[in-house]
């Protein structure tokens, strides 16, 4: 939260004063926009062509004079306000736009004007519910007028802005349907309600493969599993209400199950629409079944309720420098096909959308696949027009990549006219951010292009703000998140005389659209000087969409009794499309009528904070559940309250943000408290399945220390180690028989052997094994295996060895002797093997069967 | 080498090999006392018994010779010879911790601290629990190998090199970490600051891996298994997005399940750093007592509204809600003055609130029955013997010599 200073109490309204550091000399400069500057007097703007010169009461206050410049100047043109709401006009009873008399229309106007919240002014509701003079689309013009009503009041332009936290209009909280928690009244009906609704669809999906607790793969939440009460505990949080009690449709739905199904085909294989239209079927069948409360639960600590875009006071628009800019969006139309263009620079570049683009909460565009938004070649001239003066320029942006996979560089922002020309080109590279420009020392497609570092990872798939600045002394430069990457341009600055006129700027992809960006952008603007590393960082701190303080009543809560209100004011703002930011939670108290000095508090206990939506407590993003503190006046200063947390959250939207009613409650504050225990929750019981192999095979490891053990061999034998380092990848890993390969047997049979090579070429080890045949090995093959006496002398240890005596699971004796007999007499009837290979080969048939490998 | 010089009878030697694996595998078995017997001791020491061993169980477990093993308490202390096996130390311990002491869970790492502590902690029947926590570290005592060192593993190369048996206190002794100077003994957190477990999971990144790693080897929960969306999400830090991609549902639906937990807990490494490339064998581990790692506070502006790490108090989110069922210590007592049971400071009291968890003392028993019966629980008899076990475990003061035992005495065959 930025500090908040200059607390001036006036009739219960209290003004803040919210510091930004910025340099005031940065400000009212970029001498080459002044002939362009909306309402300069001296020059005529194009669009200002049609306003007559105004000749009367010249303006008394700063405020008059910001009026007559944003909004009085715009509006008061015959073929805009001032062709009827002038005297003697049509709407002669409201002569905001009467361009004879300036401070006459500024008193009428003020009237129309929400000083709090701009967006909710009348004259912004007129234009925006199709009120005559409005030339574009709606929202375009809507948006138009908050912007002309903000630069009337300073928010766009000042370096410090005031902001007015005025106590709001409480309202009562929304009772709204909740499906019960555990031990609240109608648990059990609920419960028994979802199971014979929502519940048998997980077993109809196969959702219990996965989701609950005695799955193969479990994974939470265990929705699915076979307890009921566990599985609604789980699942409770995974349905939306609401879509039963607006009856939404399956498009608008917001439970998770259906979303899960219908929007990311969630194992659903080809039935997703079908399976998304009966799980909404079922949610509502079990909303029906579920008891309407008269009230939010008796034991809740609440405070009163909030609508943020009703009750919110506006906090951004201050604080950002656009000095300089030619080209600026907010994106802040929130319908139509169309992003205007708000810098005071004409022609207006505004942007008009391509294939899949679509709006997103908190003022953006989202670039899908196909989409882009493009202004015209003619308009955009404008840029070129601009830096080729100054012969500098920057870019500025808050983007929201969708992933850090795509590449080409796929087209942020671009300037150009096909992937091999351009003027200038923000691009993304996987993890990267890339600046291309054309000058005198690069190419015509901006090469060689500037990027930031790979290993630096600049570029993430979260909502960042990015600036590249081009001047000839510095050549380019990339900041990310205020921060100047400290990459290098490669080349030295040059002259942009070369930029050519007759490009396009768009954003999202490539002229030619072979050269796709998906994201999200919230806000672009082009400069034609470079920012300093100073205005860059004030623009960061600045953020992007709008911000609103939320002050929730809590003087009946706090207990102190001196005519002041008390307030837990949030700084809130809709973060997305999907939920909204809280953040920076602090206590401040407002002067109710004919009180006096706020009197001294202390040890006022404030505990366990939670966010209320519609009635309910959102069960994600309770970031203050587990906040503990005191009020005490010490920790009061009239320039900030008394700040409870610098901690932010986000919960999810469900109404948008003009629906959604919010509230706070507590565990405790003052003498109120209820506090909430969470019953424990008992291990799961396993799962009885069937009885699995009894027996395994011996790994890699095991295997060879087997060997070594029956062999006499050791394990570090320098042969051994060879062969075991060769063959062990290939020697199974794994226990389980079920896995054992005969690639695996290979392995083994060549360790086998190598153990049994080492055993019958040791000197000490062959005769401690072999001690019946040590006379033979150095005869004949022939001559040493002639008799069955000879062969037993080398089977019989063999078998000793690696089987033992007297165990019936293992080979039958018989059997293994006679076939290793067998295996003997075979080699020798060959005549190729000697006596000690012959042996060699009986041992390994040994060591390298089933005896060895099975355990 | 052999096998490629002599094609033909090796050939033939493979042939006969593969027959008898069939033969085998073919086979109904029915077990007498030393089927029983060999089967302990194979699936405890990973080798077979010889003769003389064998005969030693035996004795045992049918004290009367009348071919039937006795009782399961027998069978319990014949399975114990298995224990001067050096394979049970060199190869069967070896190869079970193995895998916990790197990231990709491979069995083929070589021979670390990490491995012979735990091998050090089982062959002298220490409380297992202290794994997690004690000021520990097993260290060869041969002088010819290269000194322990926390800025390479060569004496541990050259420990597994030498085939020394890990099993004889002779060669492998117990030592601590603060005596070798890197770390103080307040610092240390049994294998969890080991070098290897140091390297696998302070290099790079935000520490967090040392906390799933350790959740994953000594809880037995990877966590998707204890995600928990309803947790305050108030800790966590601020390199986390809240909008991945500009959808800020994927947080609040996934993400957060494990960071509101794990955040607050994994906060407890805030002082260490692997100071190595990743993917190098160079590096140290690196403390700093007071000190937050920079590596806690990167990318801070990717949620600048989120938690920005002061130091290394740890606090446990999961004693409430569906992982209460994890079975935390409601009694514990770290040691340290100003702590309370689920919240402290430094990975020792993390450590020790994770190691006094039921689902620690449970995440043993089945790792070691598993290990020894080679397969899972799955039966409701398999279930029975693992609660045993558990009871038997914690009763033997956590010595994990006793599940050994017990889960070998239970697979024994019959």
């Amino acid at each position: 939260m930025k500090a908040l200073t200059s607390i001036k109490p006036i009739n219960g309204l209290a003004v803040l004063a919210v510091l930004v550091s910025v340099l005031l000399a940065g400000c009212g400069g970029g001498a080459s926009t002044e002939r362009f500057v909306r309402g300069d007097d001296t020059g005529a703007t194009e669009e200002a062509s049609t306003v007559p010169d105004y000749v009367g009461r010249p303006a008394e206050t700063e405020a008059q004079r910001l009026f007559k410049i944003y909004f009085y100047d715009v509006y008061r043109a015959p073929n805009s306000c001032g062709g009827c709401h002038r005297e003697g006009g049509q709407a002669a009873n409201t002569p905001f736009a009467d361009s004879d008399d300036l401070i006459n229309a500024y008193n009428v106007a003020v009237g129309y004007v929400n000083e709090a919240n701009p967006g909710a002014s009348d004259f912004v509701t007129k234009v925006a519910t199709g009120h005559g003079g409005c030339t574009g689309t709606e929202a375009l013009c809507a948006a138009d007028m908050t912007r002309a009503i903000n630069g009337w009041l300073g928010n766009n332009t000042s370096s410090s802005t005031e902001i007015q936290l005025a106590a709001p209009v409480d309202h009562d909280i929304t009772v709204t349907k909740q499906l019960p928690i555990s031990g609240s009244a109608n648990y059990s009906s609920v419960v028994s309600a979802f199971g014979s609704t929502v519940y048998p669809l997980f077993a109809e999906y196969s959702c219990d493969g996965c989701h609950a607790p005695d799955a193969a793969t479990p994974q939470q939440p265990y929705f699915a599993g076979a307890d009921l009460n566990d599985a609604y505990d789980a699942a409770r949080s995974k349905i939306d209400i609401d879509d039963g009690v607006m009856d939404r449709p399956l498009a608008d739905a917001l439970s998770r199950f259906v979303v899960r199904l219908r929007s990311e085909a969630h194992n659903c294989g080809g039935d997703c629409a079908t399976n998304a239209a009966d799980m909404l079927a079922e949610i509502k069948n079990l909303e029906a079944m579920v008891p309407a409360p008269s009230a939010v639960p008796a034991n809740w600590v609440t405070s009163k309720a909030l609508v943020l875009e009703q009750d919110g006071i506006l906090a951004s628009g201050g604080g950002r420098i656009d000095t300089g800019a030619i080209a600026r969006w907010d994106f802040s139309e929130g319908g139509g096909t169309i992003a205007g263009d708000s810098s005071d620079v004409l022609p207006r570049m505004n942007l008009e959308f391509y294939g899949n683009v679509s709006w997103v909460g908190g003022n953006g565009i989202q670039i899908l696949p196909g989409g882009k938004a493009q202004a015209t070649t003619a308009s955009s001239k404008k840029l070129a027009d601009n830096i080729r003066v100054t012969g500098a320029y920057s870019i500025e942006a808050w983007v929201a990549p969708a992933n850090v996979t795509q590449e080409g560089p796929a087209r942020i922002i671009t300037y150009s006219a096909s992937t091999t020309e351009r003027n200038f080109t923000l691009g993304q590279t996987l993890y990267n951010y890339d600046f291309l420009h054309r000058s005198s020392t690069t190419d015509g497609n901006g090469d060689p292009a500037l990027s930031t570092a790979d290993a630096d990872e600049r570029l993430q798939a979260t909502l960042q703000h990015v600036v590249v600045t081009y001047s000839p002394e510095n050549g380019r430069q990339i900041y990310v998140n205020g921060e100047h990457t400290g990459d290098l341009d490669s080349v030295s600055g040059g002259g942009l005389s070369g930029w050519d006129t007759g490009f396009a700027f768009i954003l999202g992809n490539e002229a030619s659209n072979d050269r796709q960006w998906e994201g999200i952008i919230r806000f672009v603007a082009v400069y034609d000087r470079p920012l300093t590393q100073e205005e860059i960082t004030t623009n960061f701190d600045a953020g992007v969409g709008e911000r609103y303080y939320l002050l929730f009543n809590v003087t009946d809560l706090v207990d102190i009794n001196d005519g002041w209100n008390s307030y837990v004011v949030f700084e809130a703002s809709v973060f997305d499309s999907y939920s909204y930011l809280f953040n920076a939670p602090f206590l401040y108290r407002i002067a109710g009528s004919g009180s006096g000095q706020q009197s001294s508090y202390s040890a006022i206990p404030l505990e366990g904070m939670r966010l209320g939506l519609n009635g309910k407590e959102p069960g994600v993003g309770q970031a203050y559940a587990k906040l503990a503190t005191t009020l005490d006046d010490s920790l009061y200063t009239a320039e900030a309250g008394q700040p409870l947390s610098d901690i932010g959250t986000i919960i999810a939207s469900e109404g948008g943000s003009n629906a959604d009613e919010f509230f706070l409650t507590f565990e405790r504050i003052g003498s109120n408290t209820d506090v909430r225990v969470e019953a424990s929750v008992s291990p799961v019981l396993p799962t009885v399945a069937e009885q699995e192999p009894e027996i395994g095979v011996r790994n890699f490891s095991e295997i060879s220390a087997t060997m070594s053990v029956i062999t006499g061999v050791p394990v570090t034998n320098a042969n051994v180690v060879a062969t075991f380092d060769t063959v062990k990848q290939q020697l199974p890993t794994s226990t389980a028989i079920e896995g054992f390969l005969s690639a695996q047997q290979m392995g083994v049979a060549q360790l086998a052997i190598e153990y049994c090579s080492e055993l019958v070429d040791s000197d000490s080890l062959r005769p401690t094994f072999f001690p019946g045949f040590v006379g033979n090995f150095d005869l004949g093959a022939g001559q040493a295996f002639a008799t069955a006496t000879d062969r037993s002398n080398v089977v019989d240890p063999i078998f000793a060895k690696t089987v033992g005596t007297g165990m019936a699971s293992q080979p039958n004796e018989v059997d293994m002797k006679t076939e290793l007999d067998s295996l003997i007499q075979v080699l020798v009837g060959n005549g190729n093997a000697s006596t000690r290979q012959i042996v060699k080969a009986t041992c390994a048939a040994a060591l390298g069967s089933a005896v060895v490998l099975v355990q | 080498m052999l096998y490629n010089n002599k094609p033909s009878y090796i050939q033939k030697a493979a042939a006969a090999l593969l027959g008898l694996t069939l033969a085998l595998g073919s086979g109904v078995l029915h077990a007498g006392v030393r089927d029983e017997a060999k089967r302990m001791y194979d699936r405890i020491a990973g080798v077979p018994p010889t003769q003389a061993q064998l005969d030693a169980m035996v004795a045992i477990m049918d004290a009367n010779n009348d071919s039937v093993t006795d009782s399961q308490s027998a069978a319990i202390s014949a399975a114990a010879e298995a224990f001067n096996s050096p394979s049970f130390y060199n190869v069967t311990l070896k190869n079970m911790v193995t895998p916990w002491t790197n990231e990709a869970q491979t069995l083929f790492a070589p021979l670390n601290d990490f491995t012979a502590t735990v091998i050090g902690l089982v062959r002298d029947g220490a409380d297992f629990r202290t794994v997690l926590y004690d000021d520990v570290v097993y260290v060869g005592t041969n002088s010819g190998f290269a000194p322990y060192s926390n800025a390479d593993n060569d004496h541990y190369l050259d420990l597994a090199a030498s085939g020394e048996n890990m099993g004889d206190p002779a060669n492998l002794e117990r030592r601590t970490q603060s005596e070798f100077g890197f770390i103080s003994s307040q610092g240390s957190a049994g294998v969890m600051t080991s070098r290897a477990a140091a390297k696998a999971f302070f290099v790079a990144g935000t520490n967090r891996a040392m906390f799933r790693f350790t959740l994953m080897n000594f809880m037995c929960n990877d966590l998707e298994q204890v995600k928990d969306t309803s947790r305050s999400p108030h800790r966590i830090r601020q390199d986390v997005s809240r909008s991945p991609g500009g959808d800020s549902r994927i947080f609040l639906n996934s993400c957060v399940g494990c960071h509101a937990g794990m955040d607050p807990m994994a906060q407890a490494f805030a002082y260490y750093e692997w100071n190595g490339e990743e993917g190098t064998d160079q590096g140290e581990l690196v403390y700093t007592p007071g000190q937050v790692q920079g590596k806690n506070l990167i990318n801070a502006d990717t949620f600048r509204y989120g938690y920005a790490t002061p130091d290394d108090s740890w606090d446990n989110y999961w004693r409430e809600g569906r992982n209460s069922a994890l079975g935390w210590d409601q009694t514990i007592n770290y040691g340290v003055s100003g702590c309370e049971p689920g919240s402290c400071a430094g990975a020792k009291t993390l450590g020790m609130e994770l190691a006094h968890s039921e689902a620690f003392a449970q995440c043993q028993v089945k790792t070691v029955f598993e290990t020894v019966c080679l397969h899972q629980p799955t039966t409701a008899a398999d279930h029975t013997q693992v609660e045993n076990m558990v009871t038997s475990f914690k009763s033997s003061n956590y010595n994990m010599q006793t599940p050994f035992a017990e889960a070998a005495a239970y697979c024994r065959g019959n």
